[in-house]
């Protein structure tokens, strides 16, 4: 055999490598519309060049980071040389990422290096949306922005300007000083058409949100309703699950469809979807009548047994077997199996977004946990820890007198304002009710595809005095936006640190990798001349360095802590020990199993099953869901040549047989149609989904041209949604969808 | 000593994030992959069934691409690793048609490109980079008898879990 030992790869992949990125930012200069206005400078241009072509092998350089590819932010490793990021890893010191990252994580270079970026600040020079825009100076366009503030704010008071921001960005503490500086109550994240209610149900029931605190890994019983861990891929559940099975917990995995999780299940129940609490309540029954709970936890450590024992009589698996299209037997035996497999856990779900019983759906997830007394020990939930970080005292805010106008705390008392229910502000803004809303400032989130009903919200645009969108990409709504100030990518900046809360909490720092490209800024930057220029800018007396380091002072250790050290440990023992000394925070200092918090609310304490909508002859519940290479609504993973290569559209999921009534083939492009939108997708004919749903993935249909790789391409789920919110956490029943599907002509 | 993939169906969970790994270690342009992970839907409501299977070259021991290639651009490293020098290719495409899973595919440029096993990750002791981040351990990158060790573990875990 022909043996050479030549390494042609190390000298020829590389520098083509470089070429290819290079050649990426000189088109970037080619194109049209918001990636094209002017040239990209030359000077900046031969800097990249220079020390990529002249940096001798020893110039690489190691980082570490956060992703920022969704919201979990993983710890990275970036390998850079000469000024340009040559690889990302995980960082294998990081407690979710352990080193492996996910598609989406291993795809970061492509963010950085995309043709498509946001170059320059831009103003809007013809109508919203029509694509007119004049490059402006960083001046002018801040100039600007602060000029239409205050006129706002004169005209109508500080409460007409409202913010959103996505949650998990680590300038959130910055931005909320901003805003409450600013003097309006009216901030948002995205949290509304995600886990909203699911951190009230937690407060309710735990006395506090314990995020995705499920021990996978020491489990040998998992049930998942409808937690599609494989495919919304923490890089650590997603080890952890996987761990647990090959060590043979067994799996069980309710949901409509067919996911890649479901295909890892041992047991894969295709249940009626929105009926997931009935078959809950149907295992507490089994459970309570055999005696299997744990009596001494249920004693110890929870209130309001007797009363769940009561309510529980009526919920029998016969009941459940009519509402959920699950045998009896099958949720007795399951019952059985979940209270006598120890230790056995039930994920209380992460996006729970579907139906208005959200929170005592996931209350009713807690509930059956505490009843087999799996809290806060190896295999269960528990209460993640965390430590506290230090901060720059602010000068006193300004008093806000101005209600909220999505209703919290008023109609939703038990919704935080830290985030509110962003999926209300678009009939807010347009009925001027409580008051009108002028200005929106839109940092990193893209809530024209992220929120329901996307004509109503361009509708809601239409009647703002000013829109901004600070992003990297041009994103839906910063095409719809008066001027998009572009950011820089989280491989170009410092960030505030981030806890990482679990069984021992650790502290994490982005740091910055390589210099940011055009003339694109760290957002505290942007925040910080923003303030001085609306008379707010003692609140941002400082310099982002003087804030990291406030931050971690608590820990003894400053910024310079992450040049030697990949991340911070805290010396508090891993080990989970059950509940003993430890203070819940309900109002009885128990895991309220009778919600007292609900009861004072006026809520139904007891989480009583509520059916779904029955959905209307000739129509199908629409459901959605994710892919493990895309996050939520952002172009980040949606134009990005990596990614978008593997998966580039969505398609609509119809069962089979269903298909064959409608006459659909597979692959052909058929119509959807409600009462709110209509529009073309791909079929996918298929056997993994229920006969009465169609599924299709979320985060298509981007109308932004300037996202070159993914505008025109699928259907946005949300174009067939309404804006609603559960009653008691508030977040939006987004599965209470029904549409119409049928073939051209 | 050599070296060879291994890939287990049972942990596979289609994420991906092997063929981006791959295509960041090795910049490989869009519409070619080095690594590809396909679906296998199969079975009848309410029973269906999804496959995936992650596929790179296997670097044969006998490779069928090497014999085809006219120009020697394809050799094989003493570990075992079959690369193809892209400087002495001459687009014919033969290796792909000898290769049973067809695996080098052509480039933009005409030229043939396959999965070279991050021959230079491997030359300073790493594992490839689709190895590296496979988060479930799908893959892995070793002597036929290491593969061979995992492999026993894994059925007699099997084993031991469902008799
Ligand atoms: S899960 Fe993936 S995208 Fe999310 S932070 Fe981790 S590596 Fe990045
Ligand atoms: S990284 Fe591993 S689990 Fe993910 S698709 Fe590739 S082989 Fe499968």
């Amino acid at each position: 055999m022909d043996v050479r030992t030549d390494a042609i790869y190390s000298e020829g992949r590389m520098s083509r490598r470089t070429f290819s990125k290079l050649t990426a930012l000189g088109t970037a200069a080619a194109l049209s519309g918001i990636s094209n206005v002017g040239a990209y400078p030359l000077e900046h241009f031969g800097k990249l060049i220079e020390p990529a072509i002249a940096a001798p092998a020893e110039a690489e350089s190691v980082v570490y980071g956060i992703c920022e590819m969704c919201p979990f932010n993983c710890g990275i490793k970036v390998t850079c040389d000469g000024g340009i990021v040559k690889s990302i890893e995980g960082n294998p010191n990081e407690p979710h990422s352990k080193g492996k990252l996910c598609a989406r994580g291993n795809s970061g270079e492509q963010v950085l290096y995309n043709p498509n970026r946001v170059k320059y600040p831009l103003i809007r020079t013809g109508e919203r949306g029509a694509g007119g825009w004049k490059r402006a100076t960083w001046d002018e366009a801040l100039d600007y922005i602060a000029g239409k503030l205050n006129e706002i704010k004169g005209n109508y008071g500080p409460e007409s300007i409202a913010l959103i921001q996505f949650p998990t960005n680590r300038m959130v503490p910055l931005v909320r000083r901003f805003q409450k500086a600013l003097g309006t109550p009216n901030y948002f994240s995205s949290l509304g058409t995600c886990k909203i209610s699911r951190v009230v149900a937690d407060i309710a029931t735990l006395g506090g949100h314990i995020l995705n605190a499920v021990d996978f890994k020491n489990a040998k019983y998992i049930m998942l309703f409808g937690r599609n861990t494989f495919e919304t891929p923490a890089t650590g559940s997603v080890q952890a699950l996987s761990a647990a099975i090959t060590s043979g917990a067994k799996l069980v995995y309710l949901d409509p469809r067919y996911t890649v999780t479901a295909s890892k299940a041992d047991e894969w129940i295709p249940i009626k979807p929105g009926t997931d609490l009935a078959f809950v309540l149907a295992m507490m029954n089994v459970i309570i009548r055999e005696g299997l709970y744990d009596e001494e936890f249920i004693n110890t450590y929870t209130y309001g047994f007797d009363e769940l024992k009561g309510f529980i009589g009526e919920y029998t698996p016969e009941w459940a077997e009519g509402i959920t299209d699950v045998p009896a037997e099958q949720i007795e035996r399951i019952a059985i199996e979940f209270a006598t497999t120890k230790p056995a856990v039930a994920h209380p779900n992460w996006h729970p977004k579907g139906y208005e019983s959200e929170t005592q759906i996931s209350r009713g997830i807690l509930i059956l946990n505490a009843l087999v007394g799996n809290i806060n020990k190896p295999g269960g939930i528990f209460y993640p820890r965390g430590v506290k970080l230090g901060d720059i005292k602010p000068p006193a805010y300004p008093e806000i007198t101005a209600k909220r106008v999505d209703g919290v705390p008023g109609t939703y008392p038990l919704v935080p304002a830290s985030h509110g229910l962003w999926q209300l502000l678009p009939d807010a803004i347009i009925n001027e009710d409580p008051y009108p809303v002028k200005g929106l400032i839109v940092y990193r989130s893209n809530p024209l595809l992220g929120m329901p009903d996307r004509t109503r919200i361009i509708e809601a645009f239409k009647k703002l005095d000013l829109l901004v969108a600070i992003d990297i990409l041009p994103s839906d709504t910063a095409w719809y936006a008066d001027v998009i100030l572009p950011e820089c990518t989280y491989l170009e900046r410092d960030d505030p640190p981030m806890v990482i809360k679990g069984k021992s909490p650790k502290v994490a720092l982005r740091q910055q990798c390589v210099e940011p490209m055009y003339d694109s800024k760290h957002s505290f930057w942007i925040f910080k001349e923003l303030a001085k220029r609306i008379g707010i800018g003692n609140y941002f007396d400082f310099e982002l360095d003087d804030y990291i380091n406030a931050q971690l002072k608590p820990l003894g250790i400053d910024k310079n802590y992450f040049k030697e050290n990949s991340i911070w440990s805290s010396d508090i023992s891993p080990e989970l020990k059950g509940l003993e000394g430890m203070k819940i925070n309900t109002s009885t200092g128990k895991i309220e199993l009778y919600s007292k918090k609900l009861e004072a609310n006026g809520y139904d304490p007891l989480p009583t099953f509520v059916p779904p909508k029955e959905a209307p002859s000739g129509m199908f519940r629409l459901l959605h869901g994710h892919i493990a290479v895309h996050t939520h609504a952002n172009p980040a993973t949606f134009d990005n040549a990596y990614l978008n290569e593997i998966c580039s559209e969505n398609e609509l999921w119809i069962n089979t047989d269903t298909a064959m009534d409608l006459g659909i083939m597979n692959g052909e492009y058929v119509w959807v149609e409600n009462e709110l939108s209509r529009g073309k997708i791909k079929a996918k004919v298929t056997e993994q989904i229920r006969p009465d749903a169609v599924f299709m993935l979320h985060g298509f249909g981007h109308l932004s041209p300037d996202l070159t790789l993914t505008y025109g391409k699928g259907l946005n789920d949300n174009d067939f949604i309404k804006a609603g919110a559960d009653p008691i956490g508030g977040s939006c029943p987004m599965s209470e969808t029904f549409v119409r599907i049928y073939r051209e002509g | 000593m050599v070296y060879k993939f291994l890939f287990d169906i049972d942990r596979c969970i289609d994420c991906k994030a092997c063929e981006v790994a791959c295509k960041q270690q090795n910049d490989v342009e869009i519409g070619v992959r080095w690594r590809r992970v396909t679906e296998i839907e199969g079975g009848k409501y309410p029973n269906p069934s999804r496959t995936f299977v992650s596929l790179a070259c296997f670097h044969c021991s006998r490779p069928p691409c090497i014999t085809a290639c006219p120009t020697k651009a394809i050799y094989k490293r003493a570990d075992g690793i079959v690369i193809n020098d892209e400087s002495r290719c001459i687009g014919c495409g033969y290796c792909s048609w000898a290769c049973p899973f067809a695996v080098p595919e052509y480039g933009s440029d005409g030229l043939m490109q396959k999965c070279i096993a991050c021959y230079q990750r491997i030359d300073k002791g790493l594992d490839p980079a689709c190895v590296h981040t496979c988060l479930t351990g799908a893959l892995a990158f070793d002597t036929p008898a290491e593969i061979a060790k995992i492999q026993v573990e894994r059925a007699t875990e099997k084993f031991i879990i469902s008799p």
